[in-house]
């Protein structure tokens, strides 16, 4: 945790929110604490090269890195954490990006707005007149969450990551093409 | 975890290709808040539930400039020929409003002539890019240009139209279409009336001719046989033409001879026309015309008489008395007020029975006049009138 502290104060270009446990009923016990920090990973390796951005915000084709970070900051273990996140309209998740702290920790995705979750998120479709379940490709999928099988320990921290790129449409790649035809459909 | 993440990545390839297929979408828009909220539920060890914690951040999208230039492939222009066009699209591939600027670079041979913008004909590339950089382009939203070009005559094989078109916002951020232009061999007529205009009398017979010249020349780059022809209004009779076809080698041009008379009715002030069209024999597309005008001209005349005392400078007015014995001093004049000089005028005057010719009293106000008295009459000629002047003479007499 100390580590992930120190790397994102040192990035200028990360953006972070903090919100304060929102814990309702008489018992002041237990208040853990979630954050969610992001990192454009493009503009970031776009200053590391010289280029720095004029302002901060983010572009179609950017890559954020978002981290959650759990914090058990009651004084006994809890148990059944699950950390969720659905992914905002304009985000593509990238796969291969989906990380937790813990081993224990299953990352799994709905890709039908949270209704189901799979590690593994397939749709049926139809080939040739026959009906068969294919993966979802990560870019469609809607919500991520971690289910921690073990308990937290009191103070321990959970951090989780994914990726995402900022939604560029289905533009084509410039200068594929040498010229394309004025009359042609886009 | 990574075990997870395998079975993630198994799935890469067909990833891609599903993406692909997933439908037209466009680039996230400049200005959209992307928000991320993230829960976390949990139970303590006894298995008591408690709310969520919730937390979110949140990203703002910038700009990001991207144009896709767009021209036809190819065309396929005529060497020697003036007024072609080409359409330019310019798309705004950009997550948000955008202005962009056109550049062209023609192949050797190939003049850009003007620009046509929203309907606005532009002479140059700097004015119409003014135009250009006011014009608001939304994301996806595209702009179209005409670029009118002429290509020189000696023109063959094919060159390489270019264009760029550059994001006004980021100017780092170009796309370059290309047309290439297939330069074709053939045959370009242009006929030019030797003058526009001409003033020419009504022909009394047919023997009356006029011409007029017209110059046929082949512009293009192919040699071509024209057929010629002539059509003229009422107020033109009898046209016909010194040669009925001509052949002409790219560049040349001939001289053809229009035959004409003009109608003896004609009025004066009236419009005789005469065109020329010359039409490529096997390639009637290839055809072009010249007009020449004729004004019909005729002499008009108008006569007066004055009578004044023996000084010749007096008049006297229908008052006036004169007594017998008196000299009285006539004055003939004759007017052109026409638009052709009148050739061989003669005028006769019937002294009255009550008067006596004074002999050798005809006086002319120049040189020019024939006069003559006989028997009481008097007659005066002139070899021309031209127009807007007046003539006169005068002659005395002794009334009885």
């Amino acid at each position: 945790m100390t580590f992930v502290r120190r790397t994102l104060a040192a990035l200028a270009l990360a953006v972070a929110a903090r919100a304060e446990a929102q814990l309702s009923g008489s018992a002041p016990e237990p208040r853990p604490e979630l954050t969610i920090a992001v990192q454009n990973r493009t503009a970031a390796a776009d200053a590391a090269r010289g280029a720095a951005r004029r302002d901060s915000t983010v572009r179609p084709g950017d890559v954020l890195r978002y981290t959650l970070t759990f914090v058990n900051a009651t004084e006994r273990a809890i148990r059944n954490v699950q950390l969720s996140n659905p992914l905002p309209r304009g985000l593509e998740l990238l796969a291969g990006t989906v990380t937790a702290s813990r081993p224990d920790a299953q990352a799994e995705y709905s890709a039908d707005g949270g209704r189901s979750y799979a590690t593994t998120p397939t749709v049926e479709v139809v080939v040739d007149g026959r009906t068969v379940r294919r993966p979802v490709p990560p870019a469609q999928y809607t919500h991520v969450r971690w289910i921690v099988n073990g308990s937290v320990a009191p103070r321990a921290v959970v951090t989780a990551e994914y990726e995402t790129r900022v939604s560029t449409g289905s533009r084509e790649v410039r200068g594929a093409t040498p010229s394309s035809p004025s009359s042609g459909s886009r | 975890m990574r075990t997870l993440l395998t079975r993630t990545l198994a799935s890469v390839l067909l990833t891609v290709a599903v993406a692909a297929a997933a439908g037209a979408q466009s680039p996230t828009p400049e200005g959209t808040v992307i928000t991320s909220t993230a829960t976390a539920t949990f139970t303590d060890a006894n298995g008591n539930s408690y709310a969520n914690v919730t937390a979110n951040v949140a990203v703002t999208v910038g700009f990001q400039a991207a144009v896709d230039a767009q021209s036809p492939a190819s065309q396929s222009p005529v060497a020697g020929s003036t007024g072609n066009s080409v359409v330019v699209t310019i798309v705004n591939d950009g997550n948000g409003t955008d202005q962009f600027t056109l550049a062209a670079t023609p192949p050797s041979g190939v003049t850009l002539t003007g620009f046509v913008f929203n309907g606005t004909p532009y002479a140059s590339l700097a004015a119409l890019n003014a135009a250009l950089q006011a014009a608001n382009v939304a994301a996806g939203a595209s702009e179209q240009v005409t670029v009118e070009y002429s290509v020189a005559a000696g023109n063959t094989g094919t060159g390489n139209l270019a264009f760029t078109a550059t994001s006004v916002r980021t100017t780092t951020v170009t796309d370059v279409a290309t047309t290439v232009l297939n330069y074709q061999a053939q045959a370009i007529v242009d006929v030019t009336a030797g003058a526009a205009t001409s003033s020419r009398l009504p022909s009394a017979t047919a023997a009356q001719t006029y011409t007029q010249t017209f110059t046929v020349a082949n512009t293009g780059s192919a040699s071509g046989d024209f057929t010629l022809s002539v059509t003229t209004n009422a107020n033109i009779t009898n046209a016909t033409l010194s040669a009925p076809t001509v052949t002409l080698a790219p560049g040349a041009n001939q001289v053809v001879t229009v035959t004409y008379n003009v109608l003896s009715s004609a009025a004066i002030g009236a419009t005789g026309t005469i065109t020329l069209t010359a039409t490529h024999t096997t390639t009637p597309s290839i055809t072009d015309n010249a007009l020449h005008t004729v004004t019909v001209i005729r002499p008009q005349l108008a006569m007066t008489k004055a009578a004044f005392r023996a000084d010749g400078t007096t008049p006297i007015t229908a008052a006036d008395r004169v007594l017998p014995g008196e000299i009285i001093t006539y004055r003939i004049a004759i007017t052109n007020s026409g638009s052709a000089e009148a050739a061989t005028v003669s005028i006769s005057d019937v002294l009255p029975a009550e008067v006596t010719y004074q002999a050798a009293s005809l006086t002319p106000d120049a040189t020019g006049w024939t006069l003559n008295e006989a028997a009481g009459t008097i007659t005066g000629a002139l070899a021309t009138l031209p127009t807007a002047t007046t003539r006169f003479f005068t002659f005395r007499v002794t009334v009885k």
